[in-house]
């Protein structure tokens, strides 16, 4: 009989549909599980600000910074291993998330229910994006003939003028680079955002001119807008909730007892109540 | 460093997917994952059809690499070699660069979740080769290297490149236009060129396409630690190979580059066979069956008790009712040596005259042709370049050569680039071949007999003959030539039969007669007609009184060279037979299966697919059905596994060594046994032998037998055409090719038949005609007789098919006229007479009734050959679904446009297929390929052999009519399968 082939694994983190799947599942089961117990689980698990809940909340976060960290670092130059970080990225995010469930305590009629909402949307959205997605991207293959065939109404005179464009702004943003390999990093923009943000404007120009004789389904051309616009949402969100329950003490408590920690009670009358 | 680059010459470009296959093989890349295509591409209402192989363009301003979010880039560009690559271990699979590049050429692993892309093979370039696919192409379409000395070369040559700089990212990967056809200015691209829909509509759903390894596994796992040589099992163009092994696997398969005349080269199918040797579905363990028929239900049974039982049963229906009960029917699949040999052997001892195989469907009417003519099954010319690639005129009729032979095919549109010699393809649709041709001459199906009779009748009348040949080499030449005078066949008589101008069919003759050495390349377009015989017989005559004929550079060619394949038996060991065979055809098993006539068939074992591959396939499962046993040996379980009482797992290639299929040139492949087969799967070898012990033949059949070696040493080589050919001899050769005949151990392997060359005597004359009369022979009275006794003539009365959009001339056999045929010794034939068109006749109701569309069935594309392409996952990749290529004036009329489901009606079934709407085919005409089945995994759709009929057979050559029924074509609404839009 022959000795069967089996490939090998692979050497780099491989954040698999079948990985995605069964954090889905696992995290589905253990929110499931959360409201189902809710009403047997100790105090400090069940309600708002307590200090287990609180604790999931701070690790719970901790967690979710590691998708932002993986998003600055990938653009900053500074990860050795992009692949092993968008692993760590989904992981986290996935259990930081479960995280922030139990550290919601359920209470899903408030405001900062919102946050879950958006959280769970950019999991399933990362998700589905993963496995679906994924296969629409590979389909895309072979799609253009047109562009070695056919004679494409292609303004090349504007074409043209932008890459000339582009090269000079480029003397000025970074001298050393050739605009036929450049692309601005995070760093461009911290250092020179105009220059940046006028260089950038010329590429989407160009992207607009090269594009136009193809249509990109709108799933795979917004799929990472739509992820990344609704995770820097949900982070401007948790922070937002951290400064309040740290520093709005009083707003948030809304007159009560303020069982969590804390720097200051500050209150905004004008605010509604639960925030 | 210069900056390195590919070449791709859309002129060269045969479509075939060669280079993809090499490319996935090399690169281990699984389905959905590219990093080349080969897009097909046509406008719908245009006759073009060009070839385009999309791959990354290396642009010195690459889209991908700028659109790339990572820092430091993860896409990069070699500023020496200029070659743009990605480290996947560093791609987080973002998509950016997919949806960047303008060329749609950036590939993408969704299984990865990584870009994946074309790096010009630096693995293989560090190792001093050529990039895959150029390495692999078989049209020599893809040339690599500096590229300034390819734009040196493109200048030089004076060929146009494309533009595709479109979009000033300055592409490196050269593009050469199509050269304009002869007498054209034109180049034959399509305008608003799209593929169609059949090339993976829905692509994305084919999810259920699984690789398994060594596919998906990293490149030092697949290094093999032997290189060994072989040829290729499944067509007959018999292609040298080279298996790379890994301990007991095969890890890779390429062409073999020491081979002087193939070069390399190798279609995609041998390659994917990559897929068949470590494939899921490779039947591995013997079945019994415990649910009804067809209800696939089986037990896994030990072999030895499969064969007990099945031998059992086979004697149970020896006794009940003799010995020639039992058929046997072996098709390609099992290989020359279980076919001529073992079962041969094995028939004999048991006593049944009933043992067939596929070439009553592909070449009786060719091989009977050449008997009946040359004496011999032998075809005179061979593929090099001082042979066939010396002629001046290719005429292919009813053979797309591009397409079921593509390294021939390369080797042929090659020479003939170099020498400027014309190519002429007469089919009813545009195929791959007839794309590349100069000229495409849109027949109707099955009138190809017409054609060749008025260019009989322009040869003779404008005296174009090669006179001295025809003096010396043709007997009953005059007979001809006036007969053909006498019906008046001439271009104009053949204009409304055949819907070519008459003009067309004159300097089509003009040429041939002209052409210092013509090609005449004929296949089943021309061999699945009821005139099969008739046909070939009028081509072998243009050929030979055009002087094209035992000569270099001018013939008459048809698929395969038969060999002689002796597998003696001993007069005291062959059962005695009291019956003759049922009939040459399996066709003519079906009666005999239910009704009894002339007797029952109770047992049939099967090689192969006949439930796929036979004609009329409700008829055929109603027949089989009725059997009282049906064993079915096989690689794969199909159609007819799920109908078999047993099912026996097989071995294939180089599981059990053996010879390939005999080449068009009178080439023998050898292939050792290298690696063990699947599971608990056998060699059918073996199979016979042990089934043999169990019936008492272990004398003849002994255990030594087993070994394929031995058995081709002592049995199947003892003919004048294989007595040289021993396995000690093909293993000294590099390639493991020997030419034949080899009459003598020692002999030297003979080239082209010469006849008028006295030094080539030896070959020539004694080996190519071997007719009582040593010439070559239209007209004799006793070949007459032969003709006269099944209804026919041995001049070339014309006639076509039954069923015809205009009423011509057919044959009907004549009820209960049985008579012993003139072509196979004790099978019956039915005789026939040539029925004249009339009002009311048969094709007029049926065109009444709505049957107005000529369905012509045929060969699927390069990637698929029959059944067992199709559990190739890369094969279906390729071309997933069944197909129905159809004219966009008929579309529109039925209100179907490209990728839609339609049903295809006959008066025997209906199956359904996905719509091509293309120009490249006879208005009122549809081509289904062959292959597909229900039972497959992948895409499993309906034969076209469920609209065929199997009654409709050549008089004297039992070939039946596979190319030209009548049929109705409908849309089906509310079924649309269509490219995603992406």
């Amino acid at each position: 009989m022959r000795s069967p082939l089996r490939p090998a694994p692979l050497k780099t983190p491989n954040l698999s549909n079948s990985v995605i799947i069964a954090h889905l599942v696992l995290l589905g089961v253990f929110c499931s599980g959360y409201f189902v117990a809710h009403e047997r689980l100790p105090e400090s698990w069940r309600v708002a600000g307590a200090p287990f809940s609180y604790m999931a909340g701070v690790f719970g976060a901790g967690l979710m910074i590691v998708p932002y960290a993986f998003s600055m670092g990938k653009r900053g130059g500074a990860l050795s291993s992009p692949r092993g970080w968008l692993f760590a990225h989904a992981v986290c995010g996935f259990w930081g998330f479960a995280l922030l469930v139990v550290h919601s305590t359920g209470n899903l009629d408030q405001l900062p229910a919102l946050l879950m909402i958006l959280g769970l949307f950019v999991l399933l959205q990362g998700s589905w994006s993963r496995i679906v997605v994924a296969r629409k991207i590979s389909a895309t293959f072979g799609s253009r003939p047109e562009a070695f065939l056919h004679r494409l109404p292609v303004d090349r005179i504007a074409l043209r003028e932008i890459i000339g464009e582009k090269i000079a702004l480029l003397e000025k943003l970074e001298p050393s680079a050739s605009e036929a390999l450049f692309s601005p990093t995070l760093w461009h923009w911290i250092r020179a955002p105009r220059l940046t943000r006028s260089y950038v404007s010329l590429c989407r120009r160009e992207r607009e001119i090269v594009s136009a004789h193809f249509t990109v389904n709108p799933v795979l051309r917004f799929w990472r807008v739509v992820h990344m616009s609704a995770a820097y949402l949900l982070l401007a969100g948790m922070v937002l909730h951290i400064v309040l329950v740290t520093f709005f003490a009083g707003y948030v408590s809304g007159g009560e007892n303020i069982h969590w920690w804390h720097v200051t009670e500050w209150t905004f009358d004008w605010i509604p109540l639960g925030v | 460093m210069p900056q390195i680059s590919l070449m791709i010459d859309l002129d060269a470009c045969i479509g075939c997917k060669s280079c993809e296959a090499a490319c996935k093989q090399e690169h281990g890349l699984g389905p959905h994952t590219f990093r080349n295509q080969v897009l097909w591409l046509e406008n719908g209402t245009q006759t073009d059809l060009a070839f385009l192989t999309v791959t990354c363009q290396h642009c010195d301003r690459p889209a991908c690499l700028r659109a790339c979010p990572v820092n430091p880039k993860v896409i990069a560009k070699d500023p020496e070699t200029g070659v743009v690559s990605v480290d996947q271990s560093r791609c987080t699979g973002c998509g950016e660069c997919v949806k960047s590049c303008p060329y749609g050429a950036m590939g993408f692993d969704a299984g990865n979740h990584h870009a994946v892309k074309c790096d010009l093979c630096a693995d293989r370039r560090s190792a001093g080769k050529d990039p895959a696919c150029a390495s692999a192409c078989p049209a020599d379409a893809i040339h690599f290297g500096d590229r300034d000395d390819l734009l040196a070369r493109v200048e030089h040559e004076g060929r146009a490149r494309i533009d595709n700089d479109k979009f000033l990212m300055k592409p490196a990967t050269i593009y050469l236009e199509p050269r304009p056809r002869q007498g054209s200015n034109k180049t034959p691209l399509p305008s608003d060129p799209k593929p169609p829909a059949a090339m993976g509509a829905d692509r994305e759903a084919s999810l259920q396409l699984k690789a398994n390894a060594p596919y998906g596994m990293p490149r030092e796992e697949r290094q093999p630690d032997r290189i060994v040589p072989g040829g290729c099992n499944i067509c007959f163009n018999g292609c040298p190979i080279k298996f790379h092994l890994k301990e007991d696997k095969v890890v890779a398969i390429s062409g073999n580059d020491e081979d002087p005349i193939f070069r390399g080269k190798v279609c995609p199918k041998s390659q994917m066979t990559l897929q068949l040797y470590n494939s899921d579905l490779r039947l591995t363990e013997p079945l019994k069956r415990v649910g009804p028929r067809g209800s696939d239900r089986f037990e896994t049974v030990t072999w030895e008790r499969a064969l007990d039982e099945i031998a059992g049963k086979l004697l149970d229906v020896k006794e009940r009712h003799g010995p020639e009960s039992l058929a046997i029917f072996m098709g390609t699949r099992a290989g020359m040596i279980t076919k001529y040999g073992y079962v041969k052997r094995f028939a004999g001892l048991w006593g049944t005259p009933n043992v067939e195989g596929t070439e009553t469907l592909c070449s009786t009417g060719k091989s009977t042709t050449l008997n009946m003519t040359q004496g011999t099954q032998r075809l005179t010319n061979i593929f090099t370049e001082d042979d066939i690639g010396s002629a001046d005129l290719f005429v292919y009729v009813g053979d797309n050569q591009a397409e079921t032979r593509p390294v021939n095919f390369g080797m042929v549109n090659r020479w003939r680039k170099q020498t400027g010699a014309r190519m002429i393809t007469v089919d009813p649709r545009l195929s791959a071949t007839a794309a590349k041709s100069d000229e495409w001459l849109p027949i109707r199906s099955g009138t190809d007999m017409a054609l060749g009779l008025a260019l009989i009748h322009t040869i003779f009348a404008e005296n174009l003959q090669d006179q001295r040949f025809c003096d010396e080499w043709i007997l009953g030449w005059r007979d001809w030539r006036d007969f053909v005078f006498d019906q008046g066949y001439s271009a104009d008589w053949a204009a409304p039969i055949a819907d070519i101008p008459a003009e067309r069919i004159a300097a089509l003759a003009r040429q041939i007669a002209s052409a210092d050495g013509c090609m005449i390349f004929c296949s089943r377009g021309l061999n699945q007609h009821t005139n099969s015989v008739q046909t070939n017989r009028v081509m072998i005559f243009v050929a030979a009184v055009t002087g094209n004929y035992g000569r270099k550079g001018g013939g008459y060619y048809n698929m395969a060279s038969e060999m002689a394949m002796g597998s003696p038996l001993p007069r005291e060991l062959r059962a005695p037979t009291t019956r003759g065979p049922v009939g040459r055809n399996p066709m003519s098993w079906l009666q005999a299966m239910t009704s009894g006539e002339p007797y029952r068939l109770h047992a049939m074992i099967a090689g192969c697919n006949p439930f796929s591959s036979w004609a009329d396939q409700e008829a055929v499962r109603n027949a089989v059905g009725a059997l009282d046993l049906l064993v079915h040996i096989d690689l794969f379980k199909n159609e007819t596994s799920r109908h078999a009482d047993y099912v026996l797992p097989a071995a294939t290639g180089i599981e059990r060594g053996g010879i390939s299929r005999s080449a068009s040139d009178r080439r023998i492949v050898w292939n050792d046994a290298f690696i063990p087969p699947p599971g608990n799967a056998k060699s059918d070898g073996w199979i016979w032998v042990e089934l043999g012990r169990r019936l008492g033949m272990a004398k003849a059949m002994p255990e030594k037998y087993k070994n394929l070696q031995v058995f081709w040493d002592e049995v199947c080589n003892q003919s004048d055409d294989l007595r040289g050919v021993t396995v000690e001899r093909l293993r000294k050769k590099p390639n493991r090719w020997l030419r034949t005949p080899l009459p003598a151990k020692g002999a030297k392997e003979p080239g082209t038949f010469l006849l008028d060359d006295p030094s080539d005597d030896f070959f020539g004359r004694r080996f190519l005609i071997q007719t009582a009369s040593g010439k070559l022979e239209f007209f004799t009275p006793e070949l007459d007789e032969r003709f006269k006794s099944v209804g026919l003539s041995a001049l070339p009365e014309f006639y076509s098919e039954r069923e015809q959009l205009v009423d011509l001339p057919h044959i009907e056999r004549i009820a209960g006229e049985m008579v012993s045929s003139p072509v196979f010794p004790r099978c019956p034939a039915n005789r026939h007479v040539i029925v004249s068109p009339s009002e009311g006749s048969y094709s007029a109701k049926l065109r009444d009734a709505g049957f107005d569309t000529e369905l012509i069935s045929g060969r699927p594309n390069a990637a698929h050959f029959h059944s067992w392409t199709h559990y190739f996952w890369q094969a279906q990749e390729m071309w997933p679904d069944l197909f129905a290529q159809i004219h966009p004036e008929k579309a529109a009329k039925t209100g179907i446009s490209d990728g839609d489901r339609i049903v295809i009606e006959t008066v025997e079934s209906r199956i359904e297929a996905i719509a091509w709407v293309r120009a490249g085919i006879r208005e009122q005409a549809i081509f289904v390929p062959i292959g597909w089945g229900e039972s497959q995994p992948y895409h499993p759709w309906k034969s076209v052999n469920f609209l065929t009929s199997h009654m409709q057979r050549d008089p004297l050559a039992e070939q039946v009519n596979l190319k030209t029924k009548l049929c109705r074509v409908l849309a089906k609404t509310g079924s649309r399968t269509s490219r995603s839009n992406v």
